[in-house]
């Protein structure tokens, strides 16, 4: 085929287009690069955390127990159908030192690095600790680990640290840290695939992976480190891999109790979906590509416009031609594909090297963003064809399109319509009549308005959708710094506590010393052979008998023991002199504290031998009258009338001796503890305080003074699912039970039956004031018909609250029952009692989370934002110019001054630049409110989203200033139309 | 230079292309046109005529010479100089009207009446241009003929000192043309401007004051017409 004479021009066209082309081609390459170069990275990361799953055989769940778990208790755990492997770790202090680089350095040279390590020190780390938790080497069993650089440690005194800590402190191989004051070599920058982001605890606020750490070590130094002081924790993978939720919660229920009947406690539990540590870092990603995608879409609808308005340039610029072309019997298809060419050859160009692009030099900066935050394995590309699809194909596709179903609308005109220019439709019509009372200038230019109504329609959308995408880069992070105030304004005190049981604050000494003796008896698995319900039943049953324990002589038998011990087993608990412990009668009455350890109470030797005698033959029946009446006769001698009739005492003897056949089966040295521990209960139970018959509940082994008590207020929680407004999923809303008049919850008036809830409920989910919704509690699988009756505080809270006694109506619970206490003041309490410490700055601290996550992305998007936000605006309003290219060389040749011509034309674009940016500011605020609302619909908590002024003044800054830019252009561009432009036959 | 002579050239050269592809295109001209004259100037196509008048405009510098227009060496003139120079001396009538597509008829002479501090009234104006009926249409929506009549009301409108027009009546029939020429010949008695008009039509010869030819760049003819007839006279 031989190249048609209308190929030749193709050239010309391009080089006197030139602008235009270099317009389109931009906006494709920017666009495609930016959006292909972070999706393909995003996908190919999440795709590197979803198969961490498989790859590094990461748990499903952990559990803690409070000492070492035992055999047996692990075994029904696996036998429940899982793996379990051991996973202890112990946080201990870390310091980076005068971390040299090589010990080879000179003097100088170190001497300069150390100044320099202390320097950073001070900025990053300034007053603050460093902790690093210590993991034994780990085999790939469970939660492997990725070695992004050197090795596992292999000998003593060798270490390997996480990767993203490693980074933010420039920490190479072969660098040294010091772990608990001694030296260790880094011998490895890994990635422990159960700390993708690197959270200290499972309820902080943000990941931290500058001041906290976790390092492998061999077993051996592990062992040397760690001693006994290890948190005992136990991944575990369920051998059905595919277990949902629901299975794996009923699963975790019977490994609680596989595990409690089995002689330990679990004190924590964690399911995989839970745990920050696994999906933190996952579903940031996600939610970023979310983002992405969004932003892609609207991008694309700029470009749709962008497209529409220079294909309408296009044809009407060239409409002479076009004319000329169709009388001289070109068909209209030939013509088609005449101004197809090159809109497709620059939109197949600009995709093709965006997508390379974003494929290579894109790539590493896009990593770097999750990279520099998440430790995740090494990355590896994926191929996606979807981001292919989104990123390129869609965009080239759009443009060939567009320009194709407007060359196909606009060659319906007449070759006479084009050969008078008057292919459009507008200019078929004529123009429209303007008052004669307006000055010349101002019909003038709104002629020039008029003229280019149609693209200036395009230019506000166009502004509207660019404003949007810098509103999204500009926007996201005051939002989220509002939000995090308000959420911090809604902790209504200093300290939250919540509770995992409800720990006594206001105990005596006594009452402490009871617990701690309880406690220990009660959790350390030595002692699990001993079933302490039985004290308490006998003490219930001494109480039954009249006889009050806060009366009972002092029950000391811990000099004899310590003294007299043979190696009978565990009896020498009971020996002693019974002679004694009328005497002291009185004296224990009057100040139970003070005789303490001076009082004794032991059992005669008749009961003794007795007792003894049980334990090896059992030869004699609790319901002997004998036996009673040995009973009887002892406590006579201490000063105790029993009550009650025979029964009773019956059951008393054989309770008592149960336990006593128990603490025998002990060890010796165990025997002998448990007898200690026994008797600091019994010493503590003199005092009035302590009601043994309760003592279930924790008490805090820390005291508090009576002003800070005052202040502390008790509340109770409970997590109930409430359905959204957006989607079918359910948001978990915590409801409160708190004093009412509390001092705390001011916002929230819940006297006389009031329930109330903060506004972002009625926002987030399907709830309006006064009608009842239903909500499910998911850990028990009941429903609850509830009515809110007003709203409070603001939109970030989602609470509903309640007075205590509606609360525990509501759920069925005793009246006396909390789980949460809120101070003022911080509140020494017992770590393993507490769930959570929430206070305003945690919640304030999410701010600086989201400004570490989402500060260089927000970056990234205005700096992607803002050129092609320059690239619209020209291409949408060059038009504007280049169709008056002809009249403005008229202008010139009749002695228009450049700036008479820019005030005629340019005034006219400025103001409608102007317009659509202050118009779109309020279509703005309600598109970007939507598309976050859609955005964060899947996410749980409301978002408020309230533009300040200032920040709207900002965007619409912006927008002015890269107007400017080309307003220079195009004053260039009036510039440098020619007056031969004038002169020339018109076509 | 006295005021009589209105227009002056001397020896004014113009060429295009560089080398091989140079084209002399006005070789030498020296000429005068005095004050309030009907300049015609004849020539064939490519003789140089519409450079000359580009010239004469200031829309293009000369290679060497001399034009003076007023007493003002607008030769010696920077670019900003010759904008105001047009401003305020010239009108411009082209062979094609190039009137502005989306400016009324009334718009289009507004155009450059904006430039003048000393502007004919519009409305007068457009009676004796008999536009009146249609000045609030579009150039697309009236005749050549009433195009070009705006064209040369958009040229007179500032009251200039010197026309300028490029075969004003080239693509207009002969009645048209006669009443264009006829408007011409009475806004120059009526205003006393200056008019250089480019014609390939030797009867207009008989309606100018002065007459130049020019062939392959170089002025052949430079006469006077001391027997000037008006156009209503003149047939051809
Ligand atoms: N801008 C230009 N570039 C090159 N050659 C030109 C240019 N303008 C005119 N010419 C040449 O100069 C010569 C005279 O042109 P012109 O003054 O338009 O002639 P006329 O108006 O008498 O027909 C022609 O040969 C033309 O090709
Ligand atoms: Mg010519």
């Amino acid at each position: 085929m031989h190249i048609s004479p209308l190929a030749r021009r193709l050239p010309r066209d391009f080089k006197n287009n030139l602008g235009k082309y270099l317009g389109i081609f931009g906006l494709l390459v920017m666009a495609v690069t930016f959006t292909s170069g972070f999706l393909v990275s995003a996908y190919s990361i999440a795709d590197i955390a979803a198969g961490m799953r498989e790859a590094y055989n990461i748990e499903d769940l952990y559990f803690v127990t409070m000492y070492e778990a035992t055999d047996e208790a692990l075994d029904a755990v696996e036998d429940l159908g899982a793996r379990v492997y051991p996973n202890f770790s112990r946080d201990v202090p870390l310091s980076l030192g005068a971390a040299n680089k090589s010990t080879d350095k000179s003097t100088a040279e170190a001497a300069a690095d150390a100044a320099e390590g202390a320097g950073k020190g001070a900025a990053e780390g300034a007053g603050k600790d460093m902790l690093v938790r210590l993991y034994k080497n780990r085999d790939g069993s469970f939660d492997g680990v990725a070695y992004a650089q050197g090795r596992a440690p292999r000998a003593a005194g060798e270490v390997a640290l996480d990767r993203v800590f490693c980074a933010n402190h420039n920490l190479g191989l072969g660098d040294t840290v010091r772990i608990a004051n001694e030296d260790f070599e880094l011998v490895g920058i890994c990635t422990l695939s159960d700390y993708q982001a690197t959270y200290k605890n499972a309820d902080d606020f943000m990941f931290n992976a500058t001041t906290f750490t976790v390092a492998q070590l061999t077993n051996e130094e592990w062992e040397r480190l760690v001693g006994d002081g290890a948190t005992y924790r136990y991944s575990v993978l369920i051998d059905d891999r595919t277990m949902d939720l629901t299975g794996r919660t009923t699963f975790e229920e019977d490994l609680v109790d596989a595990v409690n009947d089995n002689g330990s406690t679990v004190s924590d539990l964690m399911d995989r979906e839970s745990n920050i540590g696994l999906t933190f870092a996952a579903d940031d990603v996600e939610g970023d590509s979310t983002m992405w995608e969004t932003l892609m879409l609207v991008l694309i609808v700029i470009m749709a416009f962008v497209f529409v308005v220079l294909t309408d340039a296009t044809i009407e610029q060239e409409s002479a031609v076009i004319g000329t072309l169709l009388a001289s019997g070109y068909r209209k298809r030939e013509l088609v594909a005449h101004y197809m060419v090159l809109p497709t050859l620059i939109g197949l160009a600009g995709c093709t090297l965006g997508f390379a692009l974003g494929n290579t030099l894109m790539a590493e900066p896009m990593q770097g963003l999750y990279y520099n935050s998440y430790s995740f394995p090494p990355y590896v590309a994926t191929w996606h064809p979807r981001v292919l699809v989104i990123t390129t194909v869609v965009p080239f596709c759009l443009l060939v399109v567009i320009t194709l179903l407007g060359l196909l609308r606009k060659l319906g005109a007449t070759p006479l319509q084009f050969l008078r220019g008057e292919a459009s439709a507008k200019a078929r019509r004529g123009g429209m009549r303007l008052p004669e009372r307006l000055g010349f200038v101002a019909r003038f230019r709104l002629r020039v308005f008029l003229r280019n109504l149609s693209h200036f329609v395009t230019l506000f959308f166009g502004i509207m959708f660019g404003s949007l995408l810098l509103l999204m880069g500009l926007a996201l992070l005051p939002v989220v710094s509002i939000n995090a105030d308000l959420m911090a304004d809604s902790v209504p005190a200093e300290h939250l506590y919540a509770l995992k049981a409800p720990l006594k604050l206001d105990a005596t000494q006594s009452e402490r010393d009871a617990w701690a003796a309880m406690f220990e008896l009660s959790t350390n698995p030595v002692y699990a052979g001993l079933d302490l319900d039985l004290l308490s039943d006998a003490v219930d049953k001494l109480e039954e008998m009249g006889v009050d324990l806060g009366d009972m002589p002092g029950l000391d038998g811990a000099d004899a023991d310590g003294s007299g011990k043979g190696s009978d087993k565990g009896d020498g608990a009971a020996k002693g002199a019974a002679g004694s412990s009328g005497a002291s009668d009185g004296a224990a009455k009057d100040a139970g504290d003070a005789t303490s350890n001076a009082s004794e109470f032991t059992l005669p030797p008749q009961i003794e031998a007795m007792v003894e005698d049980s334990a090896k033959h059992r030869n004699w029946r609790a319901d002997d009258p004998a036996i009673h009446a040995l009973w009887k006769q002892v406590a006579q001698a201490a000063g105790i009338h029993l009550k009650g009739n025979d029964g009773d005492l019956t059951e008393l003897i054989r309770t008592l001796d149960k336990f006593h056949v128990q603490l025998h089966a002990l060890g010796d040295d165990e025997a002998k503890a448990a007898w200690e521990l026994l008797q600091d209960l019994m010493e503590a139970a003199e005092d009035e305080s302590v009601d043994l018959g309760s003592l279930k509940d924790p008490v805090n082994q820390t005291a508090i003074d009576d002003e800070t008590l005052k202040q502390v207020e008790k509340f109770s929680v409970a997590t109930l699912q409430v359905p959204r407004r957006i989607g079918d999923s359910t948001e978990a809303v915590t409801v409160y039970g708190i004093e009412p008049g509390s001092r705390y919850w001011t916002y929230a008036d819940v006297r006389n039956g009031h329930i109330v809830a903060g506004e972002g409920l009625f926002s987030k989910c399907n709830v309006e004031p006064g009608e009842s919704f239903t909500a499910l509690d998911r850990s028990t699988n009941k429903t609850y018909e509830l009515a809110v009756d007003d709203a409070c505080n603001n939109g970030c809270d989602l609470n509903i609250y309640m007075s205590v006694d509606d609360f525990n109506k509501l759920f069925n619970k005793s009246a006396d029952e909390f789980n949460g206490y809120a101070s003022n003041v911080a509140l020494p309490l017992d770590e393993r009692y507490v769930a959570s410490d929430l206070t305003p700055d945690k919640m304030r601290s999410m701010a600086d989370q989201m400004q570490d996550s989402m500060g260089q992305i927000m970056t990234l998007i205005v700096c992607m934002v803002i050129p092609i936000y320059v690239v619209l605006i020209y291409l949408l309003t060059k038009t504007v110019i280049d169709r008056s290219a002809r009249a403005i060389s008229y202008m010139k040749v009749f002695g228009y001054r450049d700036r008479e011509i820019d005030r005629l034309y340019m005034r006219t674009i400025t103001f409608t630049v102007v317009f659509s940016l202050v118009v779109n500011i309020p279509i703005l605020v309600e598109l970007f409110k939507l598309l976050l609302t859609y955005m964060m619909a899947d996410y749980s908590g409301n978002f408020v989203i309230e533009l300040p002024m200032s920040l709207m003044a900002r965007e619409v800054g912006i927008g002015f200033l890269t107007y400017l830019v080309v307003a220079c252009l195009h004053m260039r561009a009036i510039r440098k139309v020619s007056l031969s432009l004038a002169l020339k036959v018109q076509e | 230079m006295d005021n009589e002579r209105f227009l002056k050239l001397e020896n004014v050269q113009k060429s295009y292309g560089e080398g091989e592809a140079r084209v002399e295109v006005l070789r030498k001209i020296t000429c005068e046109v005095s004050k309030g004259e009907i300049c015609v100037l004849f020539g064939p196509s490519g003789s140089g005529k519409s450079t000359f008048l580009n010239l004469v405009g200031g829309l293009e510098p000369a290679d060497s010479g001399s034009i003076w227009v007023n007493n003002n060496e607008i030769t010696r003139l920077s670019n900003r100089e010759l904008v105001e120079y047009r401003r305020r001396e010239l009108g411009f009538v082209f062979q094609f009207y190039n009137l502005v597509p989306d400016l009324t008829i009334r718009e289009n002479i507004e155009v450059t009446r904006f430039l003048s501090q000393n502007p004919l009234p519009v409305d007068d104006l457009l009676h004796s241009l008999g536009l009146w009926e249609h000045r609030f249409k579009f150039p697309n929506q009236v005749s050549g003929g009433q195009q070009q009549r705006c064209a040369i009301g958009r040229a007179l409108v500032k009251n200039p000192t010197l026309v300028l027009a490029d075969e004003p009546t080239g693509a207009l029939d002969y009645h048209t043309s006669k009443e264009i020429l006829a408007l011409m010949e009475r806004i120059n008695q009526e205003y006393g401007c200056t008019m250089v008009i480019v014609t390939h039509n030797d009867a207009l010869r008989h309606m100018s004051h002065h007459i130049l030819r020019l062939r392959d760049g170089k002025l052949v003819d430079d006469v006077r017409n001391d027997h000037v007839l008006p156009v209503s006279q003149i047939e051809w």
